[in-house]
């Protein structure tokens, strides 16, 4: 029997009732549905939360209980567009003969007992280099406005609020896993009609990295875990392959993927349990984080990193980076420097100016969070 | 007539749900619960058709008298055309 400490314990015990379809506890002392519900939505898993509420003998008064209903019913009307713009992507990425392999959320909602209960921020595909400009124009025909600032990845947004990727590799070069990743399309298959799949192991490995990658940056919230629950239940024997171990361990995230596992069947498996206190600097980390992380988790390692590659004054060199970016960072708002860098100058000017009248909250939050985070090695 | 808009229809939890998709999705953002009968007009009205061709499909699929047909498909045109959801072209 596990017992709820907080919002967030009772959170997970609704997440896992409405995935296991069991009938959940009714809402303990000491907990309130305004704070789960609050947790669920920075978490993304509000909308699975809510089918479990529908069983309590005692719901959330009615206001609030509406607004989770309307979580749940955008979180669907998100997911029927997104299948939509799939779709549709992929059907004209056909035509062009662009090979694409569907990554991240799109492939994960298949292990979800219901594909709307795993919420996106956006579509990814992964397509060759060499069909890069294509995509971007198969994009930009669809209505997206696209930029495609690094050479290696075109991002499109199209109104109301859809977003696809489209890379080229699995990670980008400046990543930790770049390395050790192959070709995304050598174990891909293109299926008659739809995108390439890639194999289980690729599947599940870059899967995991993805989740890792998260982790390590910034953190990464409850729904993670539940990606990294389902993964494994779908894939049970997979993580004991030899070659999926080898990548774990070249990337240095062994220990991880123990510890993450472990905590998603503690958290999510038919039985549940209270996870381990070796696993309790994950748990601050993962309940901290929400979907996007957090940026004092994101300064902390960035700067740990900088510290263990022997960077001298981190802080100041990270301040001034942020007040003058690259161009590369710059050419996201200010696509004119393509055609005229001599604006340089004029661009930081102008993108600090803004900041300082429009984010002035933000920025404090910034500052603050460099000052007071500490450099570990 | 028609919808205005590209809609989707999906079952779920046993219940139909349709709703705008692409670009129309910033035009109308909610979601229509259906029942089986509206989800065979809704289906019919992304092409364009007439009212008196939904009440004949319509008899024709479904064990309903033609006056009673009549009579529920002009209560659920309505409903689509004072959402604004109809082009009649």
């Amino acid at each position: 029997m596990v017992s709820f400490h907080d919002e967030y314990d009772y959170l997970i015990h609704l997440v896992r009732c409405t995935i296991h379809d069991q009938t959940p506890s009714e809402l303990p002392d000491g907990v309130i549905f305004d704070s789960v519900y609050k947790c669920g939505v920075s978490h993304g898993v509000a909308n699975i939360a809510y089918h479990s509420l529908e069983k309590l003998e005692i719901k959330p008064e009615e206001e609030l209980y509406s607004k989770w209903r309307a979580n749940k019913d955008s979180s669907i009307i998100r997911d029927m567009n997104q299948s939509f713009a799939r779709e549709e992507i992929i059907g004209r990425f056909r035509d062009e003969g662009i090979r694409s392999i569907e990554v991240q959320g799109t492939r994960l909602k298949e292990f979800y007992p219901k594909p709307e209960y795993r919420t996106m921020s956006d579509i990814d595909f992964i397509i060759e280099p060499k069909n890069l400009d294509v995509a971007e124009r198969v994009l930009e025909g669809l209505g997206y406005k696209c930029r495609n600032t690094t050479g290696v990845e075109v991002d499109g947004f199209r109104q109301p609020h859809m977003i696809v990727e489209v890379h080229t590799e699995f990670f980008p070069v400046d990543s930790d896993y770049h390395s050790v990743m192959g070709d995304p399309f050598e174990s891909a298959v293109g299926l008659a009609g739809e995108a390439c799949v890639v194999s289980d192991e690729v599947l599940y490995t870059y899967s995991v990295l993805h989740i890792a990658k998260h982790y390590f940056r910034e953190g990464c919230g409850i729904r993670r875990i539940l990606d990294m629950y389902l993964l494994n239940r779908h894939f049970p024997h997979i993580c004991e392959r030899e070659c999926v171990n080898k990548v774990f361990c070249e990337a240095g995230i062994t220990e991880f993927v123990c510890d993450v596992s472990e905590l998603a069947e503690c958290w999510f498996g038919a039985a549940a349990s209270v996870p381990s206190e070796r696993l309790s600097e994950m748990v601050s980390t993962v309940k901290a984080a929400g979907i996007h992380g957090t940026v004092e988790k994101r300064l902390s390692n960035q700067f740990s990193k900088e510290k263990d590659k022997g960077t001298k004054n981190i802080k100041v060199r990270y301040v001034w980076k942020r007040l003058f970016p690259e161009k590369r960072v710059l050419l996201v708002n200010y696509p004119v420097l393509e055609r005229h860098p001599v604006l340089t100058p004029f661009c930081w000017c102008h993108r600090l100016f803004g900041a300082v009248t429009k984010k002035r909250k933000r920025i404090s939050r910034e500052v603050r969070t460099v000052r007071e985070t500490k450099i570990d090695k | 007539m028609k919808l205005k808009y590209k809609f989707v229809v999906r079952s779920i939890d046993g219940n139909t749900v349709a709703a705008a998709v692409g670009t129309d999705n910033a035009r109308f953002k909610g979601m229509i619960k259906l029942n089986d009968t509206g989800r065979f007009i809704f289906e019919m009205l992304s092409e364009d058709t007439t009212e008196e061709k939904i009440v004949s499909a319509l008899t024709q699929n479904y064990d309903v008298e033609r006056d009673e047909a009549a009579s529920a498909i002009s209560e659920f045109l309505q409903k689509l055309r004072d959402r604004g959801l109809l082009t009649e072209e």
